[in-house]
């Protein structure tokens, strides 16, 4: 009996831990360790409940000119990717250009990703956006395309 | 005392056909007879052990109402407050921010406007992806027709 409490508690800290780190290879990329880095930008913008269509969180990290560093992101996001619950991606040449991924989550907090890597086009720059928010994936969709 | 008496109430008691005040009066007469006879000594062997019993049964309850349940609750309030200073708490306090080439933005219109750029270049991206698909599918048609 004492035995099942303890796993359970541990169970329980390990799960909590977890869903606060969000559980996703790319979330390091969202971390202030890449703010310092020239040619990156990051975005970080936490809404409140009434605001902007159900969007609670919206995260991006912008890379030029750092191939390194892109190659990084884009297999944290291949990674992530194989767990999505429906994706959109198109390759160039072999190479990920663009991935649009619905990665599932509870009710009010849904997960997307967004990634585009302009190599394929000649042009040395990658964006990664994650949103999360009580939002399906038509509302993110739109949200693109009305910006 | 009578010693068939005594082994008369010894075989009753292990056929559990004993009351209270009989068992009572069984052990003053074990203990009386102690040392004196094996089966006396059984039975007082027996009676020692049932009397023991339910008492290491209440010290493990004990334990486990004084120590095990409180610590199982301070690991569960501990592993809440994490989760959510976690969630509260990362790594910067305001809600709102973004880093340029290692400069920090706190100005919400400004951060806007970069989310609202980053949006309109994956837009770009998934409209051509659209276009794409929409040209060949209007090949495909045109093939068709051609039949």
């Amino acid at each position: 009996m004492k035995k099942k409490i303890f796993c359970i508690l541990i169970l329980n800290l390990v799960t909590l831990l977890a869903k606060a780190q969000e559980g996703l290879n790319i979330a390091p990329f969202f971390s202030d360790s890449y703010a310092g880095i020239p040619n990156v930008t990051l975005v970080s913008m936490n809404y409140d409940k009434n605001s902007q269509r159900g969007m609670k969180k919206y995260k991006s990290i912008s890379v030029a000119d750092n191939s390194e560093l892109a190659d990084k992101i884009k297999r944290a996001v291949t990674k992530d990717g194989t767990s999505a619950v429906n994706k959109e991606v198109s390759y160039v040449g072999g190479d990920l250009y663009f991935g649009f991924y619905s990665l599932g989550g509870e009710k009010g907090s849904k997960r997307y990703l967004l990634f585009l890597n302009r190599r394929p086009k000649g042009i040395e720059k990658t964006t990664l956006i994650f949103i999360e928010g009580d939002l399906d994936e038509n509302a993110v969709k739109s949200l693109i395309k009305e910006s | 005392m009578d010693k068939n008496h005594i082994h008369r109430l010894i075989a009753r008691y292990f056929e559990a056909e004993t009351s209270v005040e009989e068992e009572h009066l069984l052990l003053k007469m074990l203990l009386r007879s102690r040392d004196e006879d094996p089966l006396v000594d059984e039975a007082l062997a027996v009676m020692g052990y049932t009397r023991l019993a339910p008492s290491q049964k209440n010290k493990t309850l004990w334990l486990k109402k004084k120590f095990i349940i409180p610590a199982a609750a301070v690991v569960l309030i501990f592993s809440t407050a994490v989760f959510w200073f976690a969630a509260n708490h990362n790594g910067t306090k305001y809600k709102c921010y973004a880093y340029m080439d290692g400069i920090r933005i706190e100005n919400q219109a400004e951060i806007a406007s970069l989310i609202k750029s980053q949006l309109n270049e994956v837009a770009g991206a998934g409209l051509s992806i659209e276009k794409g698909i929409s040209d060949d599918l209007e090949d495909m048609r045109q093939a068709l027709n051609g039949l």
